[in-house]
């Protein structure tokens, strides 16, 4: 069964009305940036120094109070969306795997953002970046989207979140929102990475993905516990005790990764494998104040 | 060490498919998780005690195989050579006469006898042999069998009986019970003073107080053999106790009081009754008195008395005032008038011929008064020349009361009998007034006398003439019933149906079925109060039999004495010490430890 099979790009096409209508503007659309320049919405007056353009001078304020001031406008730039992908094998557990939970939703994103003419970017990464999909502008750049998300594996190494984002950051890339959808099963903690996108201007956010397998597992007795990422085999006698003392450590993770977003003003969203795609994506843009 | 059951050791064979499961169990089933971060967190705490994870699995394999070897050895029932040399062999004989019902120890002796009789059973080894024998009717209950809970419900399913103890007899069957065995033993749990001096391996344990008890020993009653409807009712009271006792002693006949006897019995004295009632009914006859003394038992007796029946009588005469009132003056007569006599009578119906010109005098009892012609028996000769009575019969049963001396009877036939007879009274010239005749096949009274004529129904000697010839046709008087002492056997010969079915019923209302020919064995009887035997009848034949009744007392001053001195405890000798449990249940024990131990284990493995 294909991932991206024509009910789902019909999903794509409803959350790209949707995101139009109602949410415009305040998700993925046109952003006012700080920076003025020449656009066309009045912001604020300043004085007049000389070498500035005239253009901008205010002549209606000159002629009836005799001061000489300058217009400035507010300048309108497109989006620039970084999405990563964790492409870890942790990504690869759950039916359906996170790993193609994860890689819907990037479409979905990226679909939206696209068909409001924002510039999507997407970066699958693990132990480091694996392959990056670059900028892109324009609704008619989908169809490649897609295939590069197809075409993914997760057989990426441990995950290493600071190392992968070190080096999308010397790209020097534009600054922008950067969405990071993962598990977050990173043992050198995924919170630095994150931070090296804040450190540099960026607007993080977290789209925390779990399987409830992960979170309540149906494990008893003696079992060989095999970690899909390391490889690494661990023989352990389960017993209730111990499993209640996992169960309460995961959900200890969960509840510190979204204190963390919460604390630094980010956006986060924590979700299982279990719900549809699009309630998550419809959930974030109901949070999406976060966003804007 | 032996094995009762050497077989069940197969069981063992059952370490094979749990040494497998274990092996099995040891290859640890992969799980492929995300990742192993969580887990090394919350596993590092138990990391301290890793050895002990390690071996609690090899524990868990030996407490396994060491609960199979436990319960393997448990089914093999295993005993020790030095126990089987000391398998002891006990008797018990426990008394469960009359005396053991006293109620001076609470609730009553026979009860303690079997509670004993039960402690001694817990303090038996499994493997120790016990017989139970009975002493009232001395049987042995259950033979040698080492059952615990067989031993158990016998003991517990005596009852006490209200015959007399047979100690002896007993004690020598459960001697012969245990004679042959190496540690054989007898314990008598008795009330009586058992002598031991030639009795080495019987002990004996007695219980009792010296309490008083007042009894009726002995109860007869009979029918007068003077008077048919009155009785004797002989009553022999006992006083048991060191002090005197006032007692009423009430006589009830079919329901009914008769009589109430007030009574006061010195101590240790024994007196005896004699007590004269009158009625012509029978039935149960009970004597009885409230007293709380130590034995209820005896205080109150039965005994059966016969009832007088009804005498059927055919008087066949022209008609006599006189007769006729007489002998509807007499008890229990049904007389019936005919002017001829009837073909056939049966062989108790007496027969009384006034005036008649039968010449042929039919068989059985027949009485002819005032006689006209000649018969088969007699030939009449005229009259009587001088007719006054100058002699009679004193000592016949028909004469008594009777004086006929000096009295006339004008008119009297002279009668020359042709047989042999009895003259009764006679003339002055010789002649028979009053003769009488009895044959096997006859009873004939013949009375010369015209009534009319003579002044004999005026005189009070008439009716007594009449009652006595009554009676002696009857020939019945004085008839007794004599009750029977329990522990008696009574030889019965029934009476001849169709159906040889019988029902025996207990005072108590138990009921038994018994086959029976022309005589009957019933006994011992162990229970005082009236017994009945019962024809069962098919309902097509139509056959009428009367049940037959027997009343049974206790009847016996040894067992109404019930003061005696107890014994202390149970001998020692008796107690079985600490192997009086199998060997089986210590391993069963051993192996719900174990288990104990590998559940507590589960626990920690599985639930923490």
């Amino acid at each position: 069964m294909p991932l991206f099979d024509s009910d789902f790009l019909n999903k794509l096409e409803y959350l790209s009305l949707i995101s139009k209508r109602v949410f415009r503007g305040q998700l993925l659309a046109q952003r006012r940036t700080t920076q003025l320049g020449t656009g066309v919405e009045f912001s604020e007056h300043r004085d007049y120094s000389p070498g500035d353009d005239l253009r901008y001078l205010d002549w209606n304020v000159l002629a009836r109070h005799n001061e000489v001031l300058l217009k400035r406008f507010q300048e309108e730039q497109d989006l620039h969306v970084y999405l990563f992908l964790d492409c870890s094998r942790s990504m690869s557990f759950g039916d359906p795997s996170k790993f193609d939970f994860a890689r819907q939703i990037i479409a979905a994103l990226a679909y939206v953002a696209l068909a409001d003419l924002d510039r999507i970017s997407i970066c699958a990464f693990a132990g480091e970046i694996v392959e990056t999909y670059p900028l892109t502008r324009g609704k008619d750049c989908v169809l490649s989207m897609l295939r590069f998300l197809e075409q993914l594996q997760p057989t990426g190494n441990r995950t290493h979140l600071k190392r992968s984002l070190d080096s999308f950051l010397h790209r020097q890339e534009r600054a922008g929102l950067a969405i990071v959808v993962s598990d977050l099963l990173d043992p050198d903690d995924f919170r630095e990475g994150v931070d090296r996108l804040r450190f540099h201007r960026y607007d993080p956010y977290l789209i925390h993905l779990y399987d409830t397998q992960e979170a309540n597992p149906q494990l008893l007795g003696d079992v060989e516990l095999v970690d899909r990422e390391t490889g690494l085999a661990k023989k352990i006698t389960v017993n209730e005790r111990l499993l209640k003392q996992y169960q309460q450590a995961f959900a200890q993770f969960l509840e510190s990764s979204r204190e963390y977003a919460a604390r630094h003003g980010m956006g986060y969203v924590q979700s299982s494998t279990e719900i549809p795609f699009d309630q998550l994506i419809l959930r974030m843009m109901r949070h999406s104040g976060t966003l804007a | 060490m032996q094995f009762a059951a050497p077989q069940a050791l197969y069981w063992l064979l059952l370490a094979l498919p749990i040494m497998g499961f274990f092996l099995l169990r040891q290859r640890r089933r992969r799980v492929a998780v995300p990742s192993v971060m969580f887990w090394e967190q919350v596993y590092e705490e138990d990391r301290p005690r890793w050895w002990w994870r390690r071996l609690r699995h090899v524990v868990s394999l030996l407490l396994q195989l060491l609960l199979l070897l436990l319960l393997a050895l448990a089914l093999a029932n295993p005993v020790f050579s030095w126990q089987a040399d000391q398998v002891r062999t006990v008797a018990l004989v426990i008394d469960n006469s009359a005396s053991m019902a006293a109620t001076d120890i609470t609730p009553s002796r026979f009860a303690w006898a079997k509670r004993e009789a039960l402690n001694l059973l817990d303090t038996l080894r499994e493997s120790d042999q016990v017989s139970v024998v009975t002493t009232a009717v001395p049987q042995v209950e259950l033979g040698l069998t080492g059952h615990r809970k067989t031993i158990r419900q016998t003991i517990q399913e005596l009852r006490c009986t209200d015959a007399p103890g047979q100690l002896d007899q007993a004690m020598v069957m459960a001697r012969r019970l245990v004679g042959g065995a190496k540690n054989g033993s007898v314990l008598v749990l008795t009330d009586q003073v058992v002598q031991l001096e030639e009795y080495s391996e019987v002990s004996v344990m007695t219980c009792g107080t010296n309490a008083g008890n007042v009894a009726i020993t002995q109860l007869q009653s009979r029918r007068n053999l003077d008077d048919r409807l009155g009785f004797q009712v002989f009553v022999e009271l006992s006083n048991f106790s060191d002090e005197s006792r006032k007692i009423q002693l009430e006589i009830s006949l079919g329901g009914n009081l008769l009589d109430v006897v007030p009574v006061e019995l010195a101590a240790e004295e024994q007196r005896r009754l004699i007590l004269d009632y009158n009625s012509p009914e029978g039935g149960e006859l009970i004597a009885t008195f409230e007293l709380e003394d130590a034995l209820a038992s005896d205080n109150r007796t039965v005994a059966i008395l016969t009832p007088v029946p009804p005498q059927q009588v055919v008087l066949v005469s022209p008609g006599s005032l006189f007769l006729e009132n007489v002998l509807a003056a007499i008890p229990r007569i049904e007389v019936v008038r005919r002017d001829d006599v009837p073909p056939e009578l049966p062989v108790s119906t007496i027969l009384i011929l006034h005036r008649t010109d039968v010449s042929e005098i039919p068989q059985g009892r027949v009485m002819v008064i005032d006689p006209v012609v000649d018969s088969n028996l007699w030939k009449m000769d005229g009259v009587v020349a001088d007719p006054i009575v100058v002699k009679q019969v004193e000592n016949s049963p028909l004469m008594t009361h009777v004086n006929l001396r000096d009295l006339t009877f004008p008119g009297a036939r002279r009668v020359r009998m042709n047989d042999p007879h009895e003259t009764l009274a006679e003339s002055l010239d010789g002649d028979p007034l009053y003769l009488a005749k009895q044959t096997s096949d006859r009873s004939l009274l013949v009375l010369p006398v015209d009534l009319d004529r003579s002044d004999l129904p005026l005189r009070t000697a008439f009716p007594i003439l009449v009652a006595n010839a009554i009676a002696w046709f009857q020939g019945v008087q004085g008839e007794m019933k004599s009750t029977v002492a329990t522990g008696e056997v009574r030889t019965l010969r029934l009476p001849q149906t169709a159906n040889r079915q019988w029902q025996l019923v207990r005072p108590d209302g138990i009921t038994r079925m018994l086959t029976a020919g022309e005589e009957l064995v019933v006994g011992p009887l162990d229970q005082c109060g009236l017994w009945m035997l019962e024809p069962q009848l098919g309902e097509s034949e139509g056959e009428v039999a009367t049940p037959i009744q027997i009343a049974c007392n206790l009847a016996d001053s040894n067992e109404s004495d019930v003061r005696t001195v107890a014994t202390e405890a149970s001998p020692a000798s008796f107690a079985g010490g600490w192997g009086t449990r199998p060997l089986w249940l210590y391993l069963v024990l051993l192996a719900v430890l174990g288990s104990a131990i590998e559940w507590y284990l589960y626990q920690r493995r599985w639930v923490g």
